[in-house]
């Protein structure tokens, strides 16, 4: 492999890894915002006179309610930051592809709000587990998804599944609009390749012309001298 | 003594709901906005004394949100309000007229003083606007 490219490579998953911790510290931020409000709020409640009236009573109660479940928010968005961030730990590990794809859409769901798009996952009941670059796959398909968002008009869908195929896996990102091709979705684009090459996979859907809805790529089962049988060193399940 | 009118435009619900809910105790008239278009449109229907805009949000963000309420009112005193502020944006925002750029928490007093500022200053320019336009009839009429 050459050097630049390996150099192009190790810049483009900084910058993917930038981007996720950047945006998911965004939404921590937002929930103890929030969280600050309603302890002010139940602050307020508090200071005022009639401690008894039940109207008051109900209304702390409420608060309360609503602090549980940013927290709840809060502790999802940190677990699945964690999961992520140790994704780099190896570059080879035996993963679950059905939680690994999960969480990229979860981590992913910042860029698709701010952009007025449901960006969903359609998944299989049953977990698969494959030996791969965890890191790497996570990025392709941020890739593709972000391609996407940069298409999508308004209100529109995007859904990210996978499919069992002969030795591997094929994944897919599907939108509701064509996507476009134009030089802000080639650069984001033109990167996908050696990241796919880089994990032994191949692309599947890309050049079906202009109306193509769907960005697909192929990865093996198990690349790298490791094996998918090699349950000890799951990641993320 | 009126209330001070004020417009909150934020995409986060629960938080914008709780701090309008705590400036609503506190004695301030509030409308809220969750995106910078339906913002755009209450300030047209409404006249604000201060609009507290926050940065990232869905479709519209805060700088092209504040660009509209400027063309549409320059006189509006707007406040951005976000947890994500870099020197680049404060400037920017500042430069195309952001009477103030806050940095989320907040305290609600502290907002309270901001507001009141805002207001005072939205009165000034008002009267100011007022005395010109009289101005102007009065000279147009050669008085």
């Amino acid at each position: 492999m050459s050097e630049a490219r390996v150099d192009r490579i190790g810049q483009e998953s900084l910058a993917f890894m930038g981007k996720i911790m950047a945006g998911q510290s965004h939404e921590v931020t937002n929930v103890l915002n929030i969280i600050n409000e309603l302890s002010g709020l139940q602050q307020d409640v508090l200071l005022s006179a009639d401690h008894e009236n039940p109207a008051r009573l109900s209304k702390l109660r409420e608060i309360c309610g609503k602090i549980q479940s940013q927290v709840a928010r809060g502790e999802k968005i940190v677990r699945n930051m964690n999961l992520f961030a140790h994704s780099a730990d190896t570059p080879l590990a035996v993963f679950d592809v059905k939680g690994l794809i999960g969480r990229i859409v979860f981590l992913a769901e910042r860029w698709a709000r701010l952009r007025r798009v449901e960006l969903t996952a359609k998944l299989p009941d049953e977990t698969t587990a494959l030996a791969n670059c965890p890191l790497g796959l996570q990025h392709a398909i941020f890739v593709c998804i972000e391609a996407a968002l940069l298409s999508a008009s308004d209100k529109r869908r995007i859904t990210v599944g996978y499919a069992l195929v002969d030795g591997g896996a094929e994944i897919g990102i599907e939108s509701a609009d064509p996507m476009l091709r134009n030089p802000e979705v080639d650069t984001r684009l033109s990167v996908l390749p050696l990241i796919i090459s880089e994990l032994g996979g191949t692309l599947r859907a890309l050049d079906d012309g202009e109306e193509s809805h769907r960005l697909a790529f192929f990865i093996p089962r198990n690349r790298g001298g490791i094996s998918s049988d090699d349950s000890g060193r799951i990641q993320g399940v | 003594m009126l209330s001070d009118k004020v417009l909150l435009i934020d995409d986060e619900v629960e938080f914008i709901e709780t701090l309008a809910e705590r400036l609503r105790a506190r004695g301030l008239e509030i409308d809220v906005a969750t995106d910078g278009e339906q913002g755009i449109e209450r300030a047209k229907a409404k006249s604000y004394d201060a609009i507290i805009l926050d940065f990232a949000m869905p479709g519209m963000d805060g700088i092209e949100t504040l660009k509209g309420l400027l063309a549409q009112n320059p006189a509006v005193q707007v406040m951005l309000l976000t947890g994500q502020a870099t020197i680049q944006t404060a400037a920017k925002a500042t430069k195309l007229g952001a009477v103030d750029v806050l940095e989320k928490p907040t305290d609600v007093e502290t907002l309270m003083e901001k507001i009141h500022e805002a207001r005072e200053r939205h009165v000034a320019l008002k009267t100011q606007q007022s005395q010109e336009q009289v101005e102007d009839i009065l000279r147009r009429r050669g008085w």
